[in-house]
């Protein structure tokens, strides 16, 4: 059962619920003519033929995995990068927020404002610290 | 600043505007689509488990036993193997979406542009279309240098990630369309027959198989509506699948304006499946 791929326990399940269908088909068709016993034997048939077969289908549910077991990792590590790339744009995000800073820092001086210049500076030290601590 | 710094200003904004058209929408709005359709996995009304003990205890009802023991635990594991491909395929189009959404990469330059509008640097004073301008290259040139790099990126993903995606879909459809279906099948067909003993049984009153013939018909809608619950998702899946592919395959064509409107097309089928799905929500 060990070597069983999904596709084939698939097919399996498909096979048995149709031996189950053909069952229940004779058993209404032919209801009033079975005996008893007769209607009890094909009553329970059918049902471990349905019952078999949801066996199988689950089977295959779960043998899926191993088939797909390259693809999981393969598709896994992409979305690991993609997270990656994403805290690198936070990063760029920081980059330009220092960027930013050095900017007002340059038109403060152009200005020649002392009180802007200060505010400038102790803003650009914040920004720099900030990446640093990140 | 005179008016000439401000044309070449204004002709620098409009370059740098082109070169920052890398318009990544149209993945955006697909993967954005693809996520949502995707995730109604997570309110399918029938499963592995769920059909395991519908059965159970159906067949303890019959047999008047209120405490069963139902196992069920290949069935569990049977949802947690189907879980774990939905669970790939939702992060990595979580990923994708945000890499390729604007707001990911849009830099806030408030805290400057603020300054510099408000012109309170000393001496400078900047007129209203000056500080507008400045505004306006300090976004661009950011979003410019961002994009650029994200659209490699995506291209990158995307090319890589489509074989793997594929075949996750095609398991996931795979799963659900032929196993999951299959199960719901055999599960009509016995309460079917169930129901038909019970209606045949010449000990029940003619009250009690009208009962019985509500409680078959009610149970058959059930299972009908769990059906077409699976079915739609799965035209989502196959949608979603298609939609990859051709990102894929002309993700070197950018400006290509048939891959945006193809895309656009299949995540407007998106919505529309995923309309009918949540119509079909109880």
């Amino acid at each position: 059962m060990s070597t069983l791929s999904a596709e084939q326990a698939t097919e399996l399940g498909d096979q048995f619920s149709k031996m189950g269908d053909e069952i229940r088909d004779y058993y209404l068709g032919n209801f009033d003519a079975l005996s008893h016993e007769e209607r009890d034997t094909m009553s329970k048939q059918m049902m471990e033929m349905w019952s078999m077969s949801s066996s199988m289908y689950t089977l295959s549910a779960v043998l899926v995995l191993d088939d797909l077991d390259a693809s999981l990792q393969q598709i896994r590590g992409i979305q690991a990068e993609i997270g990656s790339t994403l805290k690198n744009l936070a990063n760029v995000q920081k980059a330009i927020d220092i960027t930013g800073a050095a900017v007002a820092l340059a038109a403060a001086l152009l200005s020649k404002d002392p009180k802007a210049i200060g505010t400038s500076m102790e803003g650009l030290a914040g920004k720099i610290a900030d990446a640093k601590t990140a | 600043m005179g008016k000439r710094k401000i044309g070449i200003l204004g002709l620098i904004w409009m370059m740098l505007a082109m070169a920052s058209c890398t318009n990544l929408r149209h993945v955006s709005d697909f993967s954005g689509s693809a996520k949502k359709g995707l995730a109604s996995f997570e309110s399918l009304g029938y499963g592995f488990e769920k059909s395991c003990l519908d059965k159970c205890f159906e067949q303890s009802s019959q047999k008047l036993e209120l405490n069963p023991t139902c196992p069920c635990q290949q069935e569990a594991k049977a949802d947690s193997a189907t879980f774990v491909i939905y669970q790939a395929l939702s992060a990595y189009l979580d990923g994708l979406n945000r890499l390729s959404a604007n707001e990911t990469a849009r830099y806030n330059t408030k805290a400057l542009t603020d300054q510099v509008a408000s012109g309170s640097f000393g001496g400078i004073t900047f007129s209203p279309e000056q500080a507008t301008a400045y505004i306006n290259i300090g976004n661009i040139i950011g979003n410019a240098i961002s994009n650029g790099y994200r659209k490699n990126k995506v291209r990158q993903y995307v090319t890589e990630a489509d074989p793997s995606f594929q075949e996750l879909i095609r398991f996931l459809e795979f799963t659900l369309s032929r196993n999951l279906k299959g199960i719901l099948r055999n599960e009509t067909s016995m309460s079917q027959v169930t129901y038909f003993q019970l209606y045949r049984d010449p000990s029940l009153s003619t009250f009690e198989k009208r009962q019985v013939a509500n409680e078959y018909f009610a149970r058959k809608r059930t299972l009908e509506q769990y059906g077409k619950e699976i079915d739609i998702y799965v035209q989502m899946l196959a949608k979603i699948g298609v939609g990859h592919r051709e990102l894929a395959e002309n993700i070197d064509q950018w400006s290509l304006a048939d891959l945006k409107s193809q895309l656009s097309i299949l995540s407007g089928d998106l919505e529309e499946l995923y309309g009918y799905y949540k119509k079909l929500q109880p």
